[in-house]
């Protein structure tokens, strides 16, 4: 997790940071009950203004993922199956729109993408 | 107080070298990158603010106090690393801490302490033969270890190999985390400060050409390749830093400052053609603004 | 604050004052040790002999304060010289509040040479025979000692305090006074034929030596053994 932290991507860090963790969380990854890093460990250790990690933490809280207990720290709260399930929807059509983008810029079209993509997952399968 | 550092005005000479007007505004519990080429006036400016050089006018507060008449209150609450390092050459490790601790009311010596072991800097090795690393670390010590509310550093990392330089970013951000501190800090190097600092102020022979919040800095500044170019018109509000041929292809080639989507859109309207807009980090940005501001188009 | 800068100063002066203190202590011991076998008669010691003698190095002991004060007072600057005076400025005491740190850490150096020189004097007065006539002043001798130490010291800082230039800038005056000034006096003379004008010279060396003020210490009576 977080090997992608990109400081010269346009989405601010605080977004990157958050995205991660959202999608840990909806990938099960990061269980119910658990605690998140403490805001200092991970601003060390990430090597990012604690500002930072603070805004990303408010962040998921916000959208109903964690939960800011003080003193204790930020602990991941239960999502339900359907949450979890719109969560990844929405990263993968993200994935998909960062594709999408990739490809407009060399020229690439839909039906290249397509045809690609098959050969690429046949290949796998076989 | 919301400022931690506050200039207005400020003015100063030097032969031909000269600091016109600057306004500088360090919000309380940020961190603030002053960046700017070598030769700039960082270190003139730093020194202005800490009263060790004498400005020809203006006004600059530090923590709320002014700046000469409450310096000494303002000093003991600010941890200042200079770009060259100070300290007392024939001095021992712990024997520079003894001293240092002394003059500062806040000082915290279990945690000088501590941070000595972090450091791994023997308490019995004289300074003057201490390596250039462990000197850049005991400095970053001293300014911690006093405990302050702001902290100004003069280029902290310059010189110092990356493992010391992550020893010495790691230890103030764990400082920072716990205290909400005010870092000030000013570096050429670009790469490093992107990641913590949330603001940022450009210095370019002494005047300050841009001081924003590192979002607003990085997310309008755009490369834009351009098939067919706009046409400059007063109806568009296009902030352009530098345009020139386009070294990929036939078009032009933009730095622009405020680029938005929406922006483009009404480009692409008045007949323009966009090919790509390319995201820059904060070293390209810098590096634009600063060939922009020499010479505006 | 003032035991910090005092052990600093220490540090940075402690093998400076070495000479000094062993000069302090030996110079009483070596001016009567001397005086006393040059004065020695018939088993006795002759009290003009012995005031005489004496007499003859009384140059060394003001000279020794004199360098001693000034010594300590560049080594207590030195520091802060190399450093470029950032911890001076840096620091969250004032100015005048950290000179004066500096100043009476310096002042508590001095302690040091000039008890070895009361060391000196206490000794050399007791191996020596003091004819009825005479006294010891080895107390008087030791406090003139450090009264001169000090006024030498207390100038110097003020000097050493400065950066290069002022420091420049005054001796080129000082040295500027003294070489027109006595070129003005010849002419002056030459032209109106008089030959009694004081020359700057010694004008100084009469202002400092005689007038009254911190200078006079330098000139007066620094004998150990008189009536």
């Amino acid at each position: 997790m977080f090997d992608h932290i990109d400081a010269r991507s346009p989405v601010p860090l605080y977004e990157q940071i958050a995205a991660e963790l959202r999608l840990a969380i909806a990938g099960q990854e990061l269980r119910p009950g658990e605690a998140l890093p403490s805001v200092r460990q991970l601003a060390t250790s990430l090597r990012v203004n604690p500002a930072t990690v603070v805004q990303a933490y408010r962040d998921l809280e916000r959208g109903g993922y964690v939960e800011l207990r003080h003193g204790a720290g930020t602990f991941v709260r239960a999502l339900t199956a359907q949450r979890r399930e719109s969560e990844r929807s929405r990263q993968v059509r993200a994935l998909v729109r960062r594709l999408l983008a990739d490809a407009a810029k060399l020229g690439v079209g839909v039906r290249e993408l397509r045809e690609a993509l098959a050969q690429e997952t046949g290949a796998k399968a076989r | 107080m919301t400022q931690a550092i506050e200039t207005r005005g400020l003015r100063y000479r030097a032969g031909s070298f000269e600091i016109r007007s600057l306004g500088l505004s360090v919000p309380a519990g940020s961190i603030y990158g002053f960046l700017g080429p070598n030769g700039s006036g960082k270190t003139t400016t730093i020194r202005l603010l800490l009263g060790m050089a004498r400005r020809v006018a203006g006004e600059v507060r530090l923590l709320g106090h002014d700046v000469p008449a409450q310096l000494p209150a303002a000093l003991g609450r600010i941890g200042y690393v200079p770009e060259r390092p100070h300290l007392y050459q024939a001095l021992t490790v712990a024997e520079a801490l003894r001293f240092h601790g002394a003059f500062y009311p806040a000082w915290d010596a279990a945690w000088a302490e501590s941070l000595r072991a972090q450091f791994a800097l023997a308490a019995g090795q004289r300074i003057g033969r201490l390596s250039k690393g462990e000197v850049g670390k005991l400095m970053i010590l001293l300014a911690l270890a006093q405990r302050p509310d702001l902290l100004i550093l003069d280029e902290p990392t310059d010189g110092l190999d990356p493992i010391v330089r992550r020893d010495v970013l790691t230890a103030v951000l764990e400082y920072v985390a716990e205290m909400h501190a005010t870092v000030f800090v000013s570096s050429h190097l670009v790469h490093e400060l992107e990641r913590i600092c949330d603001w940022v102020g450009v210095l370019d022979h002494g005047s300050l050409v841009a001081q924003l919040p590192i979002e607003h800095f990085k997310s309008g500044v755009k490369r834009v390749r351009f098939g067919t170019p706009p046409v400059l018109t007063n109806g568009l509000h296009l902030e352009v830093i530098s345009r020139g041929a386009d070294p990929v292809g036939a078009g032009e080639l933009w730095v622009v400052r405020n680029w938005s989507d929406d922006l483009g859109h009404s480009l692409t309207e008045a007949g323009a053609h966009v090919r790509e807009v390319i995201d820059l980090d904060l070293e390209d940005v810098f590096v634009e603004l600063l060939r922009g501001s020499r010479q505006p188009v | 604050m003032l035991r910090a800068m005092l052990y600093v100063q220490w540090r940075a002066a402690r093998w400076l004052l070495v000479p000094f203190v062993l000069l302090a202590f030996g110079l009483p011991l070596l001016v009567l040790g001397a005086a006393r076998r040059f004065a020695l008669e018939g088993g006795e010691l002759l009290p003009e002999r012995l005031i005489a003698l004496q007499s003859e190095a009384v140059f060394f002991f003001p000279a020794l304060a004199a360098l001693t004060g000034f010594v300590v007072a560049l080594a207590v600057w030195q520091w802060d010289h190399r450093t470029g005076h950032v911890y001076a400025l840096s620091l969250p005491v004032s100015r005048p509040r950290y000179v004066l740190l500096r100043l009476l850490a310096g002042m508590a150096l001095l302690a040091i040479p000039v008890a070895a020189l009361w060391a000196g004097a206490i000794t050399a007065v007791a191996a020596t025979p003091v004819p009825a006539v005479l006294h010891a002043y080895p107390l008087a001798f030791g406090l003139r000692f450090l009264l001169a130490c000090l006024i030498a010291y207390t100038i110097s800082f003020a000097f050493a305090a400065g950066t290069m230039r002022t420091t420049l800038v005054v001796v080129i005056v000082l040295v500027a006074f003294l070489s027109l000034g006595t070129v003005a006096v010849e002419v002056t003379e030459r032209l109106t034929h008089t030959t009694d004008l004081y020359r700057p010279i010694e004008l100084l060396h009469l202002a400092l030596l005689t007038w009254p003020g911190p200078f006079q210490v330098f000139g007066g009576n620094w004998l150990l053994i008189d009536v």
